[in-house]
């Protein structure tokens, strides 16, 4: 009995010294953790040039946060990474990465290249935000802009997720990119970032979207506009309308906040290989502010404001449908694939050529608008005497 | 000896068990892309003739597993050598589910830790499971399928707000051929490896019908990969989901509700381990089986470490790379399993009916042994 006590007590200590710990452990302090990566074109080779922001975390009991930035070249995206160890000494921590800026200039010869890595590696995870930088080098949106919160990258992610009540960026993970250039018949968007000069510090600017052709970058498109088009592909979650609006001869504008919005995308089949598409737009909108003295609350003024709505976003939507069709001839609101879905057979006939016959697909808009409310005043206000 | 058996209860929880590991953690019938749902439904349909058939043959010989069967039938030369068969693909079984386990684990968290010391510590569980005997392994199951019932429902819960019916369409987008592919892919992986359990689970403790318990348990797990393969694709798109090795811990880790809930990815590790472990461990107990009635043994448990340790090992050598098992599993296995899961068991049937007909004599000379 007591060998056999002993042999199994020095069974479970030697198993559990030896299970409980891990093949390859790596502390917080000796890996960067990096928040977002810029990468640019390497001028002298056709390697990258790949900028990383590493959180620092600094102080013990009141923690500071801040950034870092390092850059390193390699001929791949995987090799950039790894000579940072001969750069900082550490292994790059990939887990909180929150984006992905890519120069234009590299944008325009294709990114598909530099995502296969991001998606591939085990240790990077690919729903992170691709963002499109439209200054020169995408090293210079990580350099040179003054941060509001301590990170960009994190700040660049919030831009993009509050997105939902501003709508004038799309957003796009590396997955969905994927996804959508694998797909028939629809092409990427992606959100832009700028530097802006503002009190005289450079700060980051998210307003707008990239349109590509397959993984190559043809285009922007501003953010005014980027809004008729999330109502095209039926992203819209929030944001404003601006109405003008005239009374007595003077004029007003009117600010109304988008609660819902639904549009549907329906194909329609014109001959065996010509198809149309029908968008059939439906918002839920409120008064939030009225600029001048126009009665839009009234039954009268509502009617009216109404009008103008939906007379307005049917005209916009078609302007910015029609520009991309015109400059671009890329498909980004996946019209192509909803022929597909509708009537298979009649893509099999359209696809080869679908380049093409997107500048010439005939979209007819229709606009629904609805106005909710007017938030807490039950009146404009009236100017007394 | 006493006869070991279990209840009908848990017996369906061993079948599903068993039929989710390593489907889902590879996924099925990705040829068919985003109509995976059809292909899965097909391949259950399909395959409910053929556990009828494996339930049939158990049945007309009660108390019997498959390998006494087999030499009941056949005899004893052509019973052995069906039964050196059944062997062979039982322990290969075993060791593709274990490398593909320990694949995953090497792939997604452990790159640097040698692919042997996952596999290895994977056996001697399963070994020390198998020593214990099918009355443990059904307890063990019961208390697992209630776990990972759990934890599927409560992920999938999470998964609703980021799903988008539209990766589901067109349906039938690109024909039936596809989807056929995916159908014969995901019947012969997993549905008809119930062939394997006919080795395991064999005598109910009450007079349950086998047929019931097998095909209860493969509807659940039917059930489950059905709803997996389509969370799969409606969180990420058919297009990306067909260029992972493992779709669904890729699903779950993009699970994010609000900024408390996410990176729970971990979650589906319990369900890949528990369902890898079951179906691995089945697969040894039905090997060491066969051994002992190979060598007319008195008890299996004398071969389970050796054929364990065995079946480790040849998990680790059975491939050279992950890219090598994908390769396998979804375009050549469906040929090799074939033979072991449709057309030898219908034999044996054919087998056993005329054994059966031409009186009893034979039958109870035999059952003295």
């Amino acid at each position: 009995m007591g060998i056999r006590r002993i042999f199994f007590f020095a069974c479970v200590v030697l198993l559990a010294s030896i299970l409980s710990g891990c093949w390859n452990y790596r502390e917080i302090d000796q890996v960067n953790i990096v928040a977002g990566i810029a990468v640019d074109k390497d001028e002298n080779s056709d390697g990258y040039e790949l900028t990383a922001e590493i959180v620092e975390v600094s102080g013990g009991k009141d923690a500071k946060i801040s950034s870092e930035i390092i850059s390193v070249k390699g001929d791949t995206m995987f090799d950039a990474a790894r000579n940072a160890i001969a750069i900082s000494g550490k292994r790059l921590y990939w887990s909180h990465a929150k984006a992905i800026i890519i120069s234009s200039e590299q944008a325009k010869e294709g990114i598909g290249k530099i995502i296969d890595w991001y998606n591939r590696d085990s240790e990077t995870r690919a729903d992170v935000n691709i963002i499109i930088s439209r200054t020169k080098k995408a090293k210079d949106i990580l350099d040179k802009a003054a941060s509001i919160q301590e990170i960009l990258s994190f700040e660049m992610e919030d831009m993009i997720s509050n997105q939902a009540s501003l709508s004038k960026a799309p957003s796009q993970e590396v997955w969905q990119f994927l996804n959508i250039l694998e797909a028939e018949g629809v092409m990427p968007l992606i959100p832009v970032v700028d530097l802006r000069t503002i009190n005289g510090k450079s700060n980051l600017d998210i307003d707008g979207g990239a349109v590509f052709r397959k993984d190559k970058l043809v285009g922007f498109i501003d953010g005014e506009d980027i809004k008729y088009v999330l109502f095209a592909m039926d992203r819209i979650k929030g944001g404003l309308l601006i109405e003008n609006i005239e009374e007595n001869g003077e004029e007003s504008k009117v600010s109304l906040e988008i609660f819902e919005s639904d549009t549907k995308v329906r194909p329609v089949k014109l001959a065996e290989n010509k198809a149309a598409i029908k968008l059939e737009v439906e918002v839920v909108v409120a008064v939030g502010e009225i600029k001048g003295y126009a009665d839009v609350i009234n039954e009268e003024g509502r009617k009216k404001l109404r009008g103008i709505t939906e007379a307005s976003l049917k005209k916009n939507i078609e302007t910015v449908i029609k520009k991309i069709q015109k400059e671009y001839k890329s498909d980004i609101f996946g019209f192509g694939e909803k022929i597909r879905e509708k009537f298979p057979s009649a893509w099999e006939k359209m696809r080869k050529d679908w380049e093409n016959s997107f500048g010439e697909l005939e979209v007819q808009v229709s606009c629904k608008a609805r106005i909710e409310n007017s938030a807490m005043a039950a009146r404009p206000v009236k100017a007394g005497g | 000896m006493e006869k070991e058996t279990i209840s009908k209860g848990q017996a369906i929880s061993l079948a599903a068990l068993f039929v989710m590991g390593s489907t889902i953690t590879l996924g099925t019938a990705g040829q068919a892309k985003n109509d995976l749902w059809i292909s899965i439904i097909i391949a259950f349909a399909a395959s409910i003739p053929f556990i009828l058939i494996y339930t049939r043959i158990l049945s007309m010989f009660p108390g019997k597993d498959l390998f006494e069967i087999l030499e009941t039938v056949f005899g004893k030369l052509a019973g052995k050598l069906l039964t050196i068969i059944y062997i062979w693909y039982a322990f290969h079984l075993g060791s593709l589910v274990i490398r593909n386990f320990a694949e995953f684990v090497n792939t997604v968290s452990l790159p640097e830790t040698p692919l042997f010391i996952t596999v290895f510590f994977f056996g001697i569980f399963g070994i020390w499971i198998v020593k214990a005997g099918i009355e443990v392994f059904g307890r063990t199951a019961n208390l697992f399928i209630m776990i990972d019932l759990i934890v599927i429902l409560l992920v999938n819960l999470a998964v609703f707000p980021q799903i988008n019916p539209d990766f589901l369409k067109p349906v039938l987008g690109n024909g039936w051929a596809p989807v056929l592919q995916g159908a014969f892919s995901s019947f012969t992986f997993p549905f008809a490896e119930t062939v394997v359990l006919m080795g395991a689970i064999f005598s109910l403790n009450k007079k349950d019908s086998l047929a019931k318990s097998y095909l209860w348990g493969l509807g659940i797990a039917a059930a489950i990969i059905l709803i997996l393969g389509v969370r799969n694709v409606l969180m990420l798109g058919a297009n990306y989901v067909t260029s992972l090795y493992f779709p669904s811990y890729i699903a779950v880790s993009r699970i994010k509700i609000g900024e408390f809930l996410q990176r729970i990815e971990v979650t589906v590790d319990i369900v890949f381990l528990s369902t890898a472990f079951f179906k691995s461990s089945l697969c040894l107990l039905t090997a060491c089986r066969g051994i002992k009635s190979l060598f007319n043994l008195s008890d299996y448990r004398s071969v389970v470490l050796q054929t364990g340790l065995l079946m480790s090992t040849f998990s680790c050598l059975v491939y050279k790379s992950i890219m090598e098992m994908r390769e396998w599993a979804f375009e050549i296995y469906q040929y090799y399993a074939l033979p072991f899961q449709v057309f030898l068991p219908a034999i044996i049937l054919v087998g056993a009916t005329i054994r059966k007909r031409r009186g009893k004599e034979p039958e109870e000379k035999c059952t003295t042994v």
